[in-house]
């Protein structure tokens, strides 16, 4: 019963919130572990239009703005996974409610993750009740070239509200999931050679259509129109690839897949972003100097036979001491609630919480280049707070309240209904 | 001849100990906090371990000259970790998928004591496991309950004297792998329909020989009836020898075991995974039956897209004996963070939760007189934390198997290391 009431109250909160949007929200006696190093206590935080408004200690609050109480809890930023399949997938094995990996084609660039997010997808609110309140949306990675990525706040009716912006990278698989069992690319180095080789198309093609574009204009005027080029959606979409205004996150596991990444990113002046590069470890040097950033999915590995029992536990904590930036990720769907176990298992192997904290929040908002918008509780950023009832290391820990973009968003997921819908058997 | 042999047993009972004596090792893990799991938890106590078995808990223990002293000031003493449903360290050899019905196949039999993953399970806390024939046939094979002895010999980890349990599965995975195939089942029903006809064959099969062992008692001439490994190995299923745990999600495909268990009076002790038994578990209690299920799995396919993580607690407050267990050799080396979720998610207490890892998992497995608790006169399989074992901030210091240090986080090794 008890349950059934809580239920209520937070379907009656979300009709209200959703007829309400343009209020102003306090969040008052907080301990407001703002992202950015600072942690106000018994602070509070103003929202106004989704937007942070002020923060601090001694902020006023205006007439009629809506009161939570975090009860002295901890107030955090919402948590950002920046490499999942959230909204692509239903039920992974059942291939009508999968829309992840066009893998009908090797190469795939032309893809877009946004149009094929379900915003009333079951794993929504499922991963909101962890505490996660934006993720990127990839198009899956089975390909060597897979296609373009989006990142969105886990709230809204279509993807159009949900955004924050799309075609945000574009998303290269190095690894031995994107070889074809019995076609080309079949092996690592058929894979590189594909790459490589779908990159210089993709660059005659980008050249050959700026001359084509500057004879046209040359030519206007004529009598003689010439027919348009005829245009190549595959080749079209890696040229802000090419142009470098669109980062790559490449998923390279091994020491060859990496330096295979490394070594395609020179030669064709790309941006890139490193996925699961288990054996970073071995080459931190190589990786520093790159400058590029990490999205670590790899706690969970499992060590081969030469490696420490402990090896993926602690990569974080080298990735840290060397200095490359990185995020935590779990590449997943259905298992994105976990991302804050992965920090918590790394903290257990020596990486300092404040770092792990960062890495499941402003790192990864600054890796995708949404620093300015989510990330940290700062002024002016959109309003995704997480209320905790205990270190979100810790895994008995609660997250009792969520606003996304300033929503109140209630913390009911399918799996709570089920879970109300069977509460009196057998009593 | 009876009056030989018991003069030998006693002779033999005369001798033990002093054999014993001999040889005697004794271990002290002296000074942590030892949760018992059965009995509380005890501030600055002490365990002790003579020849293998737990001969002393408390604060207040004697250490014997001669002990060794393993201090555990400032850390947690656990009961080692059982995970009742793994397949690490079989070489590979998972499924026998040729044929929906293989109850003849032994998970014993492939044992490969040197896997790392032994190793890997080691460092999270874990002494004993079920190692288990996998889910592609509706009767798989028989499984192995064993002591995780890293590089020992497949006798030793053999536990002496439990009854196995044979792995069943139902649902998805016999469905696709047969009915793609064009074999059956590729329904439910058609699993249930092979189940019960290879009961009813398994039950003409004990008549036969039951029959043919009679003539014989008679002094009657009979013909030996052949030798089907598979039905002897069901016919050992009907005389409770060995007992059953099935693979199973849907609360449906649940119910119609269970009535299939009763029909036939087969000992079926455990329903591994069983997302959907939450909503069924008032069935399930009052036939005694354990879950062997998952903290928060969901959605990987259609049968456990109801799963939900509150169920382990649903499924306790009904006296459902609940262990949480891995299915994957990465799972297994960290069960205790496994455990710690349930908490949030059911809000259960600590020693429920440590309790779903130890002497649930114990009891699922017929070997809570030797395993799943720290009392006295159970095998000394203890895992040693840094924190509570339910603090995300904790990890495995050390891991004993009957008193001998399997995993030291001060020597660690890999595969490579001898």
């Amino acid at each position: 019963m008890r349950r059934k009431a809580i239920f209520l109250t937070a379907v009656i909160a979300m009709l209200m919130v959703s007829t309400a949007y343009a209020e102003t929200v306090a969040i008052i006696n907080g301990n407001i572990i703002v992202g950015n190093g600072t942690v106000i206590e018994n602070g509070t935080l103003l929202i106004e239009d989704g937007l942070i408004k002020a923060i601090g200690a001694d902020v006023e609050i205006p007439d009629g703005a809506t009161l939570i109480d975090a009860g002295g809890m901890r107030v955090l930023p919402g948590f950002i996974d920046p490499c999942t399949t959230v909204g692509m997938v239903e039920v992974r094995a059942a291939q009508m409610t999968n829309d992840t990996n066009e893998a009908t084609l090797t190469a795939t660039p032309h893809m877009r993750a946004a149009e094929a997010i379900n915003p009333d997808s079951s794993v929504i609110p499922v991963t909101r009740n962890a505490g996660i309140t934006t993720v990127l949306v990839v198009p899956g990675n089975s390909n060597p070239i897979n296609g373009q990525a989006a990142v969105i706040n886990l709230c809204g009716r279509t993807v159009d509200e949900m955004l924050i912006a799309d075609g945000v990278a574009q998303v290269f698989n190095l690894t031995q999931r994107a070889q074809r069992r019995d076609s080309y690319p079949s092996t690592r180095m058929g894979v590189f050679a594909f790459v490589r080789q779908t990159l210089y198309d993709a660059r005659s093609y980008a050249e050959q259509s700026a001359k084509t574009a500057s004879e046209d204009e040359e030519s206007q005027g004529d009598d003689e129109r010439k027919q348009p080029r005829k245009r190549d959606l595959a080749k079209e979409a890696l040229i802000p690839v090419l142009k470098g205004d669109v980062p790559v996150i490449a998923e390279a596991r091994t020491i060859q897949e990496i330096r295979a990444a490394l070594a395609i990113a020179k030669e064709f002046n790309l941006r890139m972003i490193l996925l699961n590069p288990a054996h970073a470890y071995k080459m931190l040097d190589e990786i520093k100097q790159s400058g590029y950033p990490v999205l670590l999915g790899n706690t969970f590995n499992f060590p081969s036979d030469t490696e420490p029992y402990d090896c993926y536990y602690s990569l974080a904590t080298k990735i840290h001491e060397a200095g490359i930036p990185f995020a935590f990720t779990t590449g997943s769907a259905h298992s994105v609630r976990n991302l804050a176990e992965h920090a918590s298992m790394a903290v257990t192997f020596g990486l300092p919480p404040a770092a792990a904290l960062e890495a499941l929040t402003i790192r990864p908002a600054e890796v995708l280049a949404i620093a300015d918008k989510v990330g940290t509780l700062e002024v002016g950023k959109v309003a995704n707070v997480a209320v905790w009832d205990g270190c979100p290391l810790q895994l008995k820990s609660h997250v009792v309240r969520l606003l996304i973009k300033g929503k109140d968003v209630p913390l009911v997921s399918r799996q709570e209904m089920l879970r109300d819908k069977f509460e009196d058997i057998g009593k | 001849m009876p009056t030989l042999s018991k003069k030998l047993t006693l002779l033999l009972v005369l001798l033990a100990p002093a054999a014993l004596c001999f040889a005697e090792e004794i271990v002290a893990i002296h000074g942590g906090t030892v949760l018992t799991v059965t009995n509380g938890t005890i501030e600055n106590g002490t365990v002790l371990i003579r020849d293998g078995k737990i001969a002393a808990v408390g604060v207040d223990v004697a250490i014997p000259d001669g002990a060794v002293i393993i201090d555990a000031t400032g850390k947690f003493v656990l009961p080692g970790i059982i995970d009742s449903h793994s397949h690490i360290a079989l070489g590979g050899d998972i499924n026998e998928a040729t044929s929906p019905t293989t109850a003849q196949v032994r998970m014993a039999d492939v044992i490969v004591p040197d896997s790392y993953a032994i190793y890997q399970a080691l460092a999270g806390g874990v002494t004993a496991a079920k190692l288990m024939h996998g889910s592609a046939n509706v009767i798989g094979g028989l499984n192995a309950t064993v002591k995780l002895k890293y590089r020992g010999k497949v006798e030793e980890m053999l536990i002496p004297s439990v009854r196995q349990q044979l792995k069943m599965a139902l649902g998805e995975n016999p469905k696709r792998l047969y009915g793609s195939k064009g074999r059956m089942p590729s329904t439910r029903m058609g699993i249930f329909a092979l189940l019960r006809q290879k009961l009813l064959d398994a039950q003409h099969y004990k008549a036969g020989w039951e029959a043919y062992r009679k003539k014989l008692e008679e002094g009657k001439e009979a013909a030996q009836p052949k030798r089907d490994l598979e039905l002897d190995m069901l016919v050992d299923l009907l005389d409770h020898k060995i007992t059953i745990d099935c693979h199973c999600y849907v609360h449906q495909e649940i119910v119609a075991l269970l009535k299939i268990a009763d029909e036939f009076d087969l000992p079926l002790l455990c329903l591994s995974h069983a997302f959907g038994a939450y909503k069924v578990r008032d069935e399930i209690a009052k036939r005694g039956v354990s879950v062997l299920t998952h903290t928060d799995w969901w959605g990987y396919k259609w049968e456990a897209f109801d799963a939900i993580p509150y169920a382990p607690g649903m499924l306790m407050r009904e006296g459902i004996n609940v262990t949480i267990c891995s299915d994957s050799g990465d799972v297994m080396r960290r069960l205790f963070r496994e455990a710690a979720k349930v908490v949030r998610y059911c809000g259960i207490s600590d020693d429920q939760a440590l309790a779903l890892i130890t002497i649930n998992a114990a009891k699922a497995l017929e070997i809570d007189d030797r395993c799943g608790s720290l009392e006295v006169g159970k095998d000394g399989d203890v895992a040693i934390f840094n924190r509570h074992p339910l603090d995300g901030l904790t990890k495995c210091v050390m891991t004993l198997i009957e008193g001998k240090v399997m995993f030291d986080i001060n020597a660690p090794k890999t595969a490579l290391d001898r």
